[in-house]
């Protein structure tokens, strides 16, 4: 396996490895359980899934002419890449929890999103040439799924809290 | 030429995937790739100054004779095919002061690595640190008017709040970034302490405008808004300040995901141990 393509799936790895870990935060918080938890930490990470699958899709959707010749797999890395500002919410994240014990974890998972977004966006521009389209159907797609997670938080907790 | 035109320059080769662009590169080492044979008229270059990607014969200068913007004397005006290229044209300083210097500071909420490679060279010091300033006082005061509401400070301990966060945000924040600038410096940054300082202030440019809607909330409502207005928007600038240490460090990602969790980390505590 060539070095680029390791570092690609390291990338991802860490991108879905963050909102593990800010999941299984929040779902300390909604969840009575143990095994509520872990449930809630699999659907939130099926969520980033989703989520990082359409900012992918629906931008190449919205330059196909330049992206793509890139092809999907290489538009889902760039969008990883500039996820990877997850990294330092992640740290906070756990130092408010684990050390301040502020119960804080849904702002820190809405805010982690939406700025993803926005690096996702910015990584485009950066790499694709400086087209703000990229930025606005990133920023939408972040704050829809930022929408969707404060849903499926409230669903969850009336369902398993 | 602008100082910030004899840096940061990107080619990427005609054909290549994105994600071997090269650089960051000095207008110096670019203007000498033609010649080499290393770039090719329909090689594709980038600058922030740049609406987007550009074949290199497009970029005056490199492939067309008498046009060399890195001759450019200081004062000196670009010539016309410059200008007409250039989308951003003159730093914030000198397009108009306030109203540039407030372009950037928004353009720092969604990408900061284009106004760090560019426009923040013209944004005075003093707007800068005004915005930090203001950011953390309206945070901290936002704390004690919580406090003072719940009843566990006085009117006098709010006040006290109000100015201790105006010492964060100037003085706490320019000793943050002088710690990542001196943690940079071994990692090849060549950014001046004052620029960084610059940099840093401006970067909490979007907790400046959620501690501002929070307030609003806390007076009109009578929310509790610390926590979610303030700490979220605290949490904001860590992604303007990846931006920032992303172009200290020459883009040396992983540096500047860990320098930007220390710095994030910092602030945050200063606001955990004296707020609570």
């Amino acid at each position: 396996m060539n070095e680029g393509l390791t570092q690609k799936i390291l990338t991802s790895l860490v991108v879905l490895g963050c909102f593990a870990v800010l999941a299984w935060l929040n779902g300390r918080l909604v969840g009575s359980g143990g095994g509520h938890v872990v449930l809630y930490t699999v659907f939130g990470l099926a969520l980033v899934l989703l989520g990082l699958a359409a900012l992918a899709g629906l931008n190449l959707v919205a330059d196909p002419s330049v992206l793509r010749p890139w092809g999907y797999a290489a538009v889902w890395n760039t969008v990883a890449r500039g996820f990877l500002v997850v990294l330092p919410f992640t740290f906070l994240a756990l130092l408010a929890e684990l050390v301040y014990d502020w119960q804080a974890a849904p702002a820190f998972i809405q805010a982690s999103i939406m700025t993803s977004g926005a690096a996702a966006g910015a990584e485009l521009m950066r790499q694709a040439g400086r087209k703000t389209r990229y930025l606005i159907v990133s920023m939408i797609v972040a704050f829809v799924f930022t929408a969707a997670w404060s849903v499926f938080s409230y669903a969850f907790q009336k369902v398993a809290g | 030429m602008s100082e910030s035109m004899a840096a940061g320059w990107y080619y990427l080769k005609s054909g290549a995937a994105a994600d071997q662009q090269v650089g960051p590169l000095t207008w110096e080492h670019l203007y000498a790739l033609p010649s080499s044979g290393a770039l090719g008229p329909a090689d594709l270059v980038w600058h922030a100054t740049l609406p987007q990607w550009l074949p290199a014969v497009q970029v005056p200068g490199l492939f067309s004779a008498g046009v060399h913007p890195f001759a450019y004397q200081p004062g000196a005006q670009p010539p016309a095919a410059w200008t007409a290229l250039s989308r951003e044209g003159p730093t914030a300083e000198t397009e108009g002061g306030r109203s540039g210097a407030v372009r950037s500071a928004l353009a720092m909420i969604l990408n900061p690595g284009q106004v760090a490679r560019g426009a923040l060279e013209g944004v005075p010091w003093p707007f800068c640190l005004a915005v930090s300033g203001l950011a953390f006082t309206l945070f901290f005061l936002q704390t004690g008017l919580d406090m003072h509401r719940v009843g566990t400070a006085g009117t006098g301990a709010a006040i006290g709040f109000t100015f201790l966060g105006l010492g964060v945000g100037t003085i706490g924040v320019g000793l943050v970034a002088a710690l990542a600038w001196a943690l940079a410096r071994p990692l090849g940054c060549g950014r001046s302490l004052e620029w960084t300082i610059r940099a840093f202030c401006l970067a909490y440019t979007p907790t400046l405008i959620f501690v501002i809607v929070g307030l609003i909330f806390n007076l009109a409502v009578g929310w509790n808004t610390a926590v979610a207005f303030g700490v979220t928007g605290a949490l904001w600038a860590l992604y303007p300040l990846l931006g920032i240490l992303k172009e200290m460090t020459g883009e040396k990602l992983a540096a500047s995901l860990l320098l930007a969790s220390v710095c994030g980390a910092l602030i945050i505590s200063v606001w955990a141990v004296l707020g609570i």
